[in-house]
């Protein structure tokens, strides 16, 4: 279960707080860490660099299926020297993970929670005259994970590959036959043996 | 002689508001009350207008519109008509208008400020300025007060980051923001008369 300090439940149920936006990459030469407030911020031993409104974050969806969903990140106001720096950092299929940071009135950070892992798929980098620098990252969930098919079988003999003594899908083969039981009236009757004369010839011949 | 930046603003531009933009997600709700969820930190925002028949003034102006290279370079943005506090139209006499922070709340929305003018008045729509990290952040006076022994409380709009710390040097005369300007400037001739107008965006980070 989800658990929040007292102060951010009686914030949200009132309707108002204040939140800000992490996003942590773990990079191969360790964590970096942006978010969107003036000041930097060190969390579980990452600098969280502070770049303002500059950063937004698009709309996280969540659904009840499998489906891998993306998040857009989008950091404007950069100075064309940037892609220079991206250029030369390993960040493609390098983990990112998203997270809300519940604040104070004082701009004390009261409680930071995860709300979207993942990924870095695409980035886009935009430097055109007339229109500011900007790059679009797009992060791809941890969902995608879950549909790669690894070999694995719903069969008892996959099963006991992993545990001899595993008889869980011992009756898996014969379990998914489908059968009808038919409840409160009589099911579909079997042909009986003739009566009659049609009934001693059938027992004679 | 080299130009530094943030550049000082030319001349006099003529009174007009300055706002602070917020970043909030608002929702109205099915019972009536209005959720309000603060999602990225506010910044000043304000108008900047010149008209001059100086022939001089209009030319420095134009040099420094020039100067600022679009967006690209930055300015020190003083609130227009509030380069003092209003009951020191004129400025100080025998002090810089420079000051520290001596004490910060609780709230980070309240101070002591010690290094003051004693009699120095603050009024409810002062502005003042102080040191974070490499920036100046403009704060407007919710509720000021009367200096004595070299000291004075405010209360004050939006609060103190936490790289505000104690010490930070506080300034009552001229008070700014970094800003740089937001869309294309607006210059124009008629006949004698030079008119300038541009908006200025704070730089927080």
């Amino acid at each position: 279960m989800l658990t929040r300090p007292s102060d951010v439940e009686n914030a949200l149920n009132a309707g108002r707080a204040k939140v800000r936006t992490l996003i942590r990459f773990d990079l191969d030469g360790g964590a970096q860490g942006l978010w969107n407030e003036t000041y930097d911020l060190v969390y579980e031993g990452v600098t969280y660099n502070g770049i303002g409104p500059n950063m937004t974050i698009g709309q996280i969806n969540s659904r009840s299926g499998l489906t891998a969903e993306r998040v857009e990140v989008t950091a404007t106001g950069l100075s064309s020297d940037v892609q220079a720096v991206l250029a030369g950092v390993s960040w493609h299929q390098r983990p990112a993970l998203v997270m809300i940071a519940f604040m104070d009135d004082a701009d004390d950070v009261l409680h930071i929670e995860p709300r979207f892992s993942g990924f870095m798929d695409h980035m886009t980098f935009a430097d055109a005259a007339g229109a500011v620098c900007s790059v679009q990252l797009s992060i791809e969930s941890n969902n995608r994970e879950l549909q790669r098919s690894n070999g694995r079988m719903r069969s008892d003999s996959d099963q006991r590959q992993v545990d001899e003594e595993d008889e869980f899908f011992k009756h898996t083969a014969t379990s998914s036959v489908d059968d009808n039981i038919y409840w409160g009236r009589k099911g579909p009757q079997k042909a009986g043996k003739p009566k009659g004369i049609a009934g001693l010839i059938d027992r004679i011949f | 002689m080299a130009i530094s930046y943030p550049r000082d603003l030319p001349g006099c531009p003529q009174r007009t508001p300055f706002e602070l933009v917020r970043f909030q997600s608002r929702n109205l709700t099915g019972g009536g009350p209005t959720d309000a969820i603060d999602i990225a930190p506010p910044l000043w925002r304000g108008p900047f207008r010149y008209r001059t028949v100086d022939r001089e003034l209009a030319r420095a102006l134009s040099a420094w519109v020039a100067s600022m290279r679009g967006g690209l370079r930055s300015f020190k943005g003083v609130p227009p008509g509030h380069r003092f506090p209003v009951k020191h139209p004129r400025g100080f006499t025998g002090w810089d208008g420079v000051g520290a922070i001596k004490t910060i709340a609780v709230g980070r929305d309240s101070a002591t400020f010690d290094g003051v003018q004693n009699g120095m008045t603050i009024s409810p729509g002062d502005y003042f300025s102080v040191v974070a990290g490499s920036r100046q952040h403009l704060h407007k006076v919710l509720e000021g007060g009367v200096a004595a022994s070299g000291e004075i409380t405010l209360t004050f709009e939006p609060g103190l980051k936490p790289n505000v710390v104690v010490d930070a040097v506080t300034r009552f005369a001229d008070p700014y923001c970094e800003m740089h300007i937001e869309a294309e400037p607006q210059e124009d001739i008629d006949g004698a008369v030079y008119s300038l107008s541009f908006t200025g965006m704070q730089v927080a980070i």
